[in-house]
């Protein structure tokens, strides 16, 4: 009978469709999953694995390159990380390249990220086990960025504030200083100020270049960690500096004995120009970090360029905004303190 | 077998339930048992399937693309939050594929399917189909309810297969109504956070769905006993309880995969 | 075909069946020879479907025997009981066609699953045979729904008769049908009698066709038998219960 054939043949239609479109997805989830494809089994030994699961992904150069196949713990202290890396990027991961463990976000999946060795390496093979590289705790590292530029704002307030008496109060002078290791000191520690908001304001000049926050600052550990270290830096010097500045500023003896020395009249001076350019070179780091966190509000193109992960976004938001809203009530807070009972001291000194 | 539904015993909603439940726990051995032992009615499993099956299609196929659609247009703000529009292919995805396709599915095939099977075979018993065949040595359950079971289990999730395709270009058209989003970046996104331990439970659950809605509206309708009256019931019954089975699955599954993953 | 020989081709013994307690057949006896015609006459309600039922094991009787082509029914497993039911024809009181076949689909159906290999030229010979008897072969292709009643009640009995089978169970064959028609099924079961040579039980209240059709008539009131006799022998019967069938 046609018309039971012509059924029969649209169910056997139906059907088929059904189960090409089934396997088409189980090949697609499966060659995400590097199941179908060739690979080779390389290893990887860390001492935290942050949450890494099997299945995650191998990053080289930002390209999916693999999976994670399988983890075991070798003991304590040693994790050991199976990597099933396809066949056809095997010839550029050269021997010394380093194995870390990134994110794919604050919120995302962990990825294994190679970094490339050198080409005088010969390439890997399988069973090879790659260099590991623990992983820099993106949290913290902005958690010490936050304390640092805190502190900053507040030292760099002070700063302003003497070098303004400094300039204006000509009474002052004529009690000067006389405390040249002190002095030493304040230049020293200005210097290094300056050279951090150096460092501060190139890293966000390169953020701002859209390297791409994930790119840089969660996949480059090396730009990782020296962010680390100047944040860390930036805490101990910045508390030193606030030592010394409160220090001048409580007026303690300190200031009577400390501007008697005319030859260092100089020294003040430059060191006082080394602040204000720290301060201004602080104000351009917020600047462009103000920025960029515009343009992450804004939504427009960076995030979907840069920053595929909301949350990661959301947070270096926050600290940006955070790290903004330090500079500026360092700002007003410097302004206060002109207007402040110290200043009359001064003034009711220079009275005198 | 010649048991023309008079499943009397203790009265009281409850145990009225439980006697359901027993008959139907019968039933389905019986469908289990002759399904394997005897030669299948094949002729008659393709007509079945073809009714249940392809000619749910557009139903089921309207519904998907509809679902998939409000679905992305619906989390889209959530995710705007966020700052997260990329993700939103990912997760409508694994949402329809984990439970809004095959549920989905499920539901519109209890209803247009499950109602079908319930008035058709209670229609026959109240007019002595049924009896016509098995007078006759044709063993109507064979031919009846285990053709009907099996087309269901079977279709379910083919039918399930096409929801979830269909809503998949639902909620690209969703991406696409605020974003300019290519089919294959939408892929991508999608395909990323589908993994096989999204496919497997799901793919199972649509088998026991279908298996479900079969044995359920055929057991409603293969037992009714209330004359003209009993068809109307047993098309409704089916659609409720095979509805309800639906969903106490789906729970059982989730559960299962928790457990299992 | 060759045929046994049996003495009786049916035989219950005490049969009982009662639904919810309440009785429906009490103590029901009876054979049917080979070749015989039995017309069991009763009230609407009196439980001749169920007996009819009974016999053929649609229904399960709560007690008593049940033997056809000398086999016990209960001792039968349910395929050699399968193959015995297929050497019985029924024809129910409702024709119960599959609505969702075509009237040669309905006779297929049947042809397709007996025991017998049929070639599909000899199906189609056999089911054109039957359905030209019975005057419906211009219907062949109709579905059961664009069928009148009384096509729908021969249609019935094409589909019990086309596996020919040794026994015919009529429920109600004219009941509801205008005098004409009755009179031609009741023509129509005497002639498929005597070309196929089968045994008959028919079940009735009707009596223009049980005087057309019977070799010997039961009447059955309230579940049990209350006479047993020919037409003639029934009509001079003075018990009010058996007169009542021969008032009008
Ligand atoms: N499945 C059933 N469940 C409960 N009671 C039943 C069932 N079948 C029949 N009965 C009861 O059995 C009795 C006999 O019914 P039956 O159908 O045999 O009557 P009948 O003699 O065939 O009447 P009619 O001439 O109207 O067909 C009736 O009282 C009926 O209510
Ligand atoms: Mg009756």
């Amino acid at each position: 009978m046609p018309a039971k054939t012509k059924h029969r043949m649209i169910l056997g239609m139906f059907v088929f469709l059904g189960i090409v479109i089934f396997s088409v997805t189980i090949y697609l989830i499966g060659t995400k999953q590097n199941l179908f494809t060739p690979n080779v089994k390389i290893f990887a030994v860390f001492t935290d694995v942050f949450g890494l699961t099997v299945g995650n992904n191998v990053r080289f150069c930002g390209i999916d390159v693999g999976t994670v196949s399988d983890i075991k713990i070798l003991s304590e202290k040693n994790v050991k990380v199976e990597l099933s890396i396809k066949t056809d990027a095997i010839p550029y991961i050269h021997k010394n390249s380093i194995a870390t463990i990134g994110s794919e976000g604050l919120m995302g999946n962990k990825t294994i990220i190679i970094i490339p060795g050198t080409l005088e390496e010969r390439s890997l093979q399988g069973g090879d086990t790659l260099l590991a590289s623990q992983p820099v705790n993106i949290d913290e590292v902005l958690l010490e960025l936050k304390t640092s530029t805190h502190n900053i704002s507040v030292v760099s307030n002070n700063l302003i504030d003497i070098t303004r008496r400094i300039r204006n109060g000509e009474g002052i002078f004529g009690m000067l200083f006389t405390d040249s290791e002190l002095t030493g000191n304040i230049d020293r520690v200005s210097q290094n100020a300056n050279m951090i908001t150096k460092n501060l304001n190139d890293i966000s000049a390169r953020v701002k270049n859209g390297e791409g926050i994930l790119g840089k600052l969660l996949a480059d550990t090396v730009f990782s960690h020296e962010l680390n270290k100047t944040s860390k830096n930036f805490i101990e010097i910045s508390e030193n500096l606030e030592g010394i500045t409160d220090k001048i500023n409580r007026g303690e003896g300190v200031f009577g004995k400390l501007f008697t020395d005319t030859s260092l009249t100089h020294n003040i001076y430059v060191t006082s120009q080394h602040l204000q350019t720290s301060t201004e070179d602080l104000q351009v780091v917020s600047r462009n970090l103000l920025e960029i966190t515009e343009k992450i509000n804004s939504g427009s193109g960076l995030i979907n360029k840069l920053l595929t992960d909301s949350a990661f976004a959301g947070s270096v938001d926050t600290t940006f905004s955070r790290l903004n809203k330090g500079i500026v009530s360092a700002t007003e807070t410097s302004e206060a303190i002109k207007k402040s009972r110290m200043l009359r001291l001064f003034s009711k000194k220079n009275n005198k | 077998m010649a048991d023309n539904g008079n499943h009397s015993g203790p009265s009281g909603k409850l145990a009225d339930f439980f006697t359901d439940l027993g008959n139907l726990t019968g039933f389905t051995a019986d469908v289990i048992r002759k399904a394997l032992k005897k030669k299948p009615e094949f002729i008659e499993f393709l007509r079945q399937s073809y009714l249940a099956g392809y000619r749910s299609l557009p139903l089921v196929g309207i519904t998907a693309f509809i679902m998939g659609l409000v679905l992305t247009l619906q989390m889209r703000p959530v995710m705007a939050d966020l700052g997260a529009e990329a993700w939103l292919p990912g997760m409508v995805i694994v949402a329809i594929v984990r439970e809004i396709g095959p549920v989905i599915t499920a539901l519109i095939f209890a209803g247009r399917v499950a109602s079908g099977f319930g008035a058709e075979l209670s229609s026959m018993r109240v007019t002595e189909q049924i009896d016509a065949m098995e007078v006759s040595g044709i063993d109507p359950f064979k031919y009846l309810v285990v053709t009907r079971v099996l087309a269901a289990t079977l279709m379910v999730p083919v039918l399930v297969i096409y929801s979830d395709a269909i809503s998949f270009l639902g909620s690209f058209l969703g991406v696409n109504i605020q974003d300019a989003v290519s089919f294959p970046l939408f892929l991508r996104n999608a395909f990323n956070s589908l993994h096989f331990y999204d496919i497997v439970p799901a793919t199972v659950k649509t088998f026991l769905f279908g298996f479900a809605i079969g044995i359920i509206s055929c057991y409603k309708g293969y037992y009714t006993n209330k004359g003209t009256a009993g068809v109307g019931i047993a098309a409704n019954s089916s659609v409720v309880a095979s509805s309800l089975a639906v969903f106490v699955i789906d729970l059982l599954v989730v559960q299962l995969t928790e457990l299992m993953l | 075909m060759e045929r046994e020989i049996f003495t009786s081709i049916i035989r219950v013994e005490h049969l009982y069946k009662s639904f919810n307690g309440e009785p429906v057949l009490q103590d029901i006896s009876f054979t049917l020879a080979p070749g015989e015609n039995l017309i069991i006459l009763g009230k609407s309600g009196a439980g001749k479907s169920v007996l009819l039922k009974c016999i053929t094991g649609l229904l399960e009787p709560d007690s008593g025997k049940r033997v056809l082509f000398n086999q016990l029914l209960d001792e039968l497993d349910e395929d050699s009981l399968n193959v015995l039911k297929k050497r019985i024809g029924f024809v129910f009181q409702g024709s119960a066609l599959y609505d969702s076949m075509s009237l040669r689909e309905n006779l297929m159906f049947h042809l397709n699953r007996s025991s017998i290999r049929f070639t599909a030229r000899d199906k189609d010979a056999r089911v054109e045979e039957i359905l030209d008897k019975l005057g419906l072969l211009n219907a062949i292709d109709k579905m059961p729904a664009e069928l009148s009643g009384g096509m729908r009640k021969r249609a019935g009995l094409a589909r019990a008769l086309v596996l020919r089978p040794e026994i015919i169970l009529y429920d109600e064959p004219t009941t509801g049908l205008d005098p004409a028609t009755s009179r031609e099924i009741s023509e129509l079961i005497l002639r498929i009698q005597r070309i196929y040579q089968t045994s008959s039980v028919i079940v009735t209240h009707d009596m223009s066709c049980a005087r057309a059709t019977s070799n010997r008539m039961l009447i059955l009131e309230k579940g049990s038998f209350i006479a047993e006799g020919t037409y003639a022998n029934l009509r001079d019967n003075p018990v009010k219960a058996v007169q009542d069938f021969f008032i009008n």
